[in-house]
């Protein structure tokens, strides 16, 4: 006999995203999920945009495979931060982040980062209860990658691309890049921006004041 | 990378609705992804097949299809399970 099922694979995960953000909707804290290859420089863009922002009003939940580095670095900025060690899995899911907030105080928070594991295809599948989405992606990790990792840059709203101030000893194809992305997701709003230098930060800062306020 | 927690979701569903439909065996199962979505078919098989190794789900037959629409962007669900019924073995006194 058939059995019509009819339910989401990630039902379990789904039904916990929610629970996340209903609790951080209640205190009034918006939470944004960076994703991107290894060494994009997701924690690089979160130190710069700490010293931009008012870091006691940040949590940060660092999610890595091992190691508590990136941790220590965006602590020494100031910002409160969970680390999350997924022992080898690829991704994080809402579970993580949902035992995650036990640790941040929250009353005195008004945006949480959340930097997930370095991989461009499995976080993507897995909603962690966020307000926003981030990819970031670097020039030096050349061209087509909107186009062979689709649904990293389809389900997010938010396109950094960093490391612009490379550009001058690499030859990739910047604008390419941008139009790619854009055909596969209109709506992405893209920031090319260096989190060495500082280059290109204005547009971003802005963006997320706004999105916090 | 992540086919062995999707494969998990899957077996726990199923075990689910197989139990609250009192079916003793469960032989196929059908899956929907979307097209954005990023899994590996073969890879999926393979990690249900590797999990799936209690009597009353060996051998399932994983079928995946998929939904051709643009739009949806991150959807993949279990659309129906195969089996048999037998009220004298239930699901629970297999595993
Ligand atoms: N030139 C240049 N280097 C950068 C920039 N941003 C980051 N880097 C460097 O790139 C390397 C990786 O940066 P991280 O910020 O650690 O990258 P990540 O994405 O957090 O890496 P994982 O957490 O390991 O996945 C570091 O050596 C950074 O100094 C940039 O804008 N320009
Ligand atoms: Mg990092």
């Amino acid at each position: 006999m058939k059995i019509k099922v009819l339910k989401p694979i990630l039902e379990a995960n789904e039904s916990i995203a929610d629970e996340v953000r209903e609790v951080l909707r209640e205190q009034g804290v918006k939470l944004v999920n960076i994703i991107g290859s290894p060494g994009s420089g997701k924690t690089s863009l979160l130190e710069k945009t700490l010293t931009y922002l008012s870091p006691e009003e940040i949590g940060i939940i660092e999610g890595d495979i091992s190691t508590t580095y990136d941790a220590e670095r965006v602590y020494c900025m100031g910002a409160e931060v969970v680390q999350i060690n997924t022992q080898g899995a690829c991704h994080l899911d809402a579970n993580m982040i949902k035992e995650s907030l036990q640790n941040l105080t929250l009353n005195n928070k008004k945006i949480i980062f959340i930097e997930n594991v370095g991989n461009l295809v499995c976080p993507a599948e897995f909603r962690l209860g966020e307000d926003l989405r981030i990819i970031v992606l670097s020039l030096t990790e050349g061209e087509h990658k909107p186009l062979k990792y689709p649904l990293s840059f389809k389900s997010s709203q938010v396109l950094i691309i960093n490391k612009i101030d490379l550009l001058p000893h690499l030859k990739v194809d910047m604008k390419g890049i941008i139009e790619e992305a854009k055909k596969i997701n209109p709506d992405l709003k893209v920031f090319p921006l260096s989190s060495l230098s500082g280059e290109g930060f204005s547009g971003w800062i802005e963006y997320i004041r706004r999105f916090i306020a | 990378m992540h086919e062995l927690t999707l494969a998990n979701n899957i077996l726990n569903i199923t075990r689910r609705v197989a139990q609250e439909n009192s079916l003793s065996r469960v032989t196929g199962i059908t899956i929907k992804l979307g097209i954005w979505s990023c899994v590996n078919e073969e890879s999926l098989k393979f990690a249900l097949h590797c999990i799936a190794n209690e009597p009353w789900i060996k051998g399932v037959n994983l079928k995946v299809e998929k939904i051709e629409q643009e739009d949806i962007i991150q959807e993949m669900y279990i659309e129906s399970i195969e089996g048999e019924k037998n009220e004298d073995k239930s699901i629970e006194a297999h595993s």
